[in-house]
């Protein structure tokens, strides 16, 4: 078992020189990729058992079940490729998705703090084109990078009102920023190189709310909700631009079909057609379907996805992704790892996308 | 290694590799792009307010000048050299010797100086008000100390044969050539002019202020308690200039050069957005000739567009840093219009917005020669002044 963390931990650390990006070209004249806080252990399964993954950020429900100290973290690695429109691209991005710290609390509550990412705004782009100056084309190269994004800062509270009920609500506070750099550099070298750099500044506010009902012993529901208001972008502390960021439905339902072997399925809805951006936005909806073999402490799991992403140039891109991945417990049960493997394929009628994503979750209870 | 040292290897691998990326695709416009392209205008400015640009004369004269300029252009124009030295002692010291010994006579003279051409000796009293006209009786045969060859006197290069085109003029003459007269303090004058067999002759002698002064051995003979022996003695040089007809006027347009020297003053009142909040990417100043650029044929004079630190019109101070100047250079018989490269001005104007938006233009070096150039003026349309600049807007960082 040594060996094996060793091993494992060393893999971890290496998992940046095969990795690559999350963020998509879709979101370019957008807010920014929506981000999904899903841990290891529920990417594994393409995020049907999100709803129910206290290691994920969906459901703050998820929290009320865990009674002692535990921290989680997960790492994301994003290998991208994307073609179409005279874009020929492999692009690599490495992400925390999701950390949390959960405990007991007051009057047989649990809280936990979770950092988990919300848009995504990473990305650099190069154009080529002319000008016209003094009555002649110039030829111009433009490169644009934008480097950060927005991360969600929740606080909940959960609690177990009954055996078979779990009820939370968790205050979410946005935050984030992005090094913009746009340079334009003439190949007529008589016009000096122009380069501008800014940093801007995100912030917004948002609450939650997530239930989990066992009706038996062999099945689980799951609902959450959660509204955020406006996501305020500032430069240099003038206020640029402030948009209206969406309400959130989701649910899921998981099933102990047989001995060791869980089936769930999920589901999310976000009204992301409200955020004023340049590009076309649209409501977004989600579909999960996954499973999960054998005992918690050894698992394996398989998954399906299909999404629709918010933005977009002209017509709704759409996601389809398979996962499959496994975990293991260690010391006792006060520890577990968890990797998931995610191929995903997003298209709209002119550009596609192909992710490979890996990721990796450390969960530890002291 | 214990298990809970492997937990924290396992932590550590987690958190390690949370923060690298790399990201660079080409972009497909408008659909997968920024929202904003860099944006990039190029507009033509003009001077502030019709009438409001100035030219002025008498910065440098001819005898502050770094050069003297020496040309004979057919009976339009001509310029001269002009010298004095110090007076010869009727006494000096041989060796270490601590006793002044009278000199009984001269010997020989030795002339230095980077060009030469006929030397003649020229009454003493020399200044700043000499005029060609006053010294002009003087250049003639009889006053002629000694004609200097240039080309037999300056050796061709042994390596590549070709004949330097500055150097070193090194010519002895006889005493006799010399008339040092008590009445004149034995002082020494002398003038120098130019003569070729075919072509414009022209030479340029380096001054006192150019720390290149014409020096003037003198090698004399000494009464050593009876017995008469040499020694060379070189009085310092008094005064250096040169004079030339015709005389420069008051300035046409925006006049620049000529002796004493022109400089001209632009002001510009630039758009918001253009200096102060934008970045310049090229930025020039036309300036079109109202006429042929004055000078002798094949000299060419260097324009220097300086921005001044403060708009006290002739008298603004200019900006020592080499940032807020930019240099053209123009030939005798241009007549396109120039252009000088501003776009390190105008940057530097971006970070200083105290300065007066407004550039002096100056020969340089100044009063070095009889290059004059004269640029259209606000008022007159056709030959109007202005300023290319390709700029561009502050980026709308933050927009969706």
């Amino acid at each position: 078992m040594g060996r094996w963390l060793v091993g494992l931990a060393i893999g971890l650390v290496l998992l940046p020189q095969v990795g690559a990006a999350q963020d998509s070209y879709y979101s370019m004249r957008g807010l920014g990729h929506p981000s999904r806080p899903i841990g290891a252990r529920s990417r594994g399964s393409a995020g049907a058992f999100a709803p129910f993954d206290p290691g994920s950020g969906v459901n703050p429900a998820t929290a009320a079940r865990i009674a002692r100290l535990t921290a989680s973290a997960s790492t994301l690695v994003t290998n991208r490729t994307v073609q179409g429109e005279g874009i020929d691209a492999s692009l690599r991005q490495t992400r925390f998705p999701v950390a949390s710290l959960t405990g007991p609390f007051f009057f047989r509550t649990v809280y936990s703090v979770r950092v988990g990412p919300y848009l995504a705004r990473s990305h650099e782009v190069s154009t080529q084109d002319t000008v016209l100056a003094r009555d002649q084309l110039v030829a111009v190269r433009d490169r644009y990078r934008t480097d950060g994004g927005t991360s969600d800062i929740s606080f909940l509270l959960a609690k177990r009102l009954r055996p078979n009920l779990d009820v939370a609500g968790s205050f979410h506070v946005l935050l984030g920023s992005a090094r913009v750099n746009t340079v334009r550099t003439f190949e007529d070298t008589t016009y000096q190189e122009y380069v501008e750099s800014a940093v801007e500044s995100f912030d917004g506010l948002g609450v939650s709310v997530g239930v989990i009902f066992l009706p038996s012993q062999l099945l689980g529901l799951a609902g959450y909700a959660r509204s955020d208001g406006n996501l305020k972008t500032t430069v240099n502390g003038v206020t640029t631009n402030t948009t209206d960021l969406p309400l959130t439905l989701g649910g899921g339902v998981a099933g102990l079909i047989a001995n060791e072997l869980r089936l769930a399925a999920s589901i999310e809805w976000a009204s992301w057609s409200k955020a004023q951006v340049t590009a076309q936005s649209f409501d977004t909806f989600s579909f999960a379907a996954g499973l999960e073999l054998g005992p918690l402490a050894r698992s394996a799991r398989l998954g399906v996805r299909y999404a629709t992403l918010p933005f977009g140039p002209t017509k709704q891109p759409t996601e389809t992704a398979v996962a499959g991945g496994f975990g293991f417990g260690f010391a006792g049960g006060r520890g577990a790892l968890d990797f998931a493997v995610e191929r995903a394929w997003r298209s709209d009628d002119q550009l596609e996308e192909k992710l490979w994503v890996v990721s990796a979750g450390l969960t530890v209870r002291p | 290694m214990n298990r809970r040292h492997l937990v924290l290897a396992g932590a550590l691998g987690v958190v390690g590799p949370s923060c690298t990326e790399q990201l660079t695709g080409p972009g497909s416009c408008p659909d997968y792009c920024p929202v904003t392209a860099p944006l990039f205008a190029d507009t033509l400015i003009f001077p502030v307010t019709v009438g409001l640009d100035s030219s002025y004369r008498g910065y440098v004269r001819a005898e502050e000048t770094t050069r003297l300029q020496i040309v004979e252009q057919g009976a339009t124009v001509s310029s001269r050299a002009l010298f004095e030295f110090a007076p010869l002692p009727d006494s000096v010291r041989l060796g270490g010797d601590t006793t002044l010994r009278p000199v009984i006579r001269i010997d020989s003279a030795r002339l230095p100086n980077d060009l030469a051409l006929g030397v003649y000796q020229l009454p003493p009293g020399l200044d700043s008000t000499t005029t060609y006209d006053d010294v002009a009786p003087s250049f003639e045969l009889g006053r002629l100390v000694t004609t200097m060859i240039v080309d037999s006197i300056i050796p061709p290069d042994s390596t590549t044969g070709e004949r330097p085109a500055s150097g070193t003029l090194e010519i002895i003459v006889p005493g006799s050539a010399f008339t040092i007269a008590p009445e004149d303090s034995g002082i020494v004058a002398l003038g120098i002019d130019a003569a070729a067999s075919s072509g414009v002759p022209f030479a340029v002698l380096g001054a006192a202020e150019a720390l290149t002064p014409a020096i003037a051995s003198y090698f004399v003979a000494v009464d050593s308690a009876g017995d008469t022996t040499s020694t060379a003695v070189a009085p310092a040089l008094q005064f250096d200039t040169f004079v030339f007809t015709p005389a420069f006027g008051a300035p046409v347009g925006l006049e620049v050069g000529g002796v004493p020297s022109a400089r001209s003053i632009l002001r510009f009142d630039f758009p918001e957005g253009v200096v102060d909040t934008s970045r310049v990417s090229r930025a020039t100043l036309l300036l079109v000739p109202l006429e042929p650029v004055a000078g002798v044929p094949g000299e060419s004079m260097t324009v220097v567009a300086n921005a001044v630190a403060a708009d006290f019109g002739a008298k603004s101070p200019l900006v020592p840093d080499s940032a807020f100047r930019a240099t053209v250079s123009v030939a005798a018989g241009d007549v396109d219009t120039i252009r000088i490269d501003l776009t390190t001005v105008l940057r530097a104007w971006g970070g200083t917005p105290d300065l007066p938006r407004a550039v002096m233009l100056r020969a340089t070096p100044e009063a070095g020669g009889l290059t004059t150039v004269r640029f259209g003026t606000t008022v007159s349309l056709s030959f109007q002044p202005a300023m290319r600049v390709a700029f561009f807007r502050p980026y709308p960082f933050g927009e969706r």
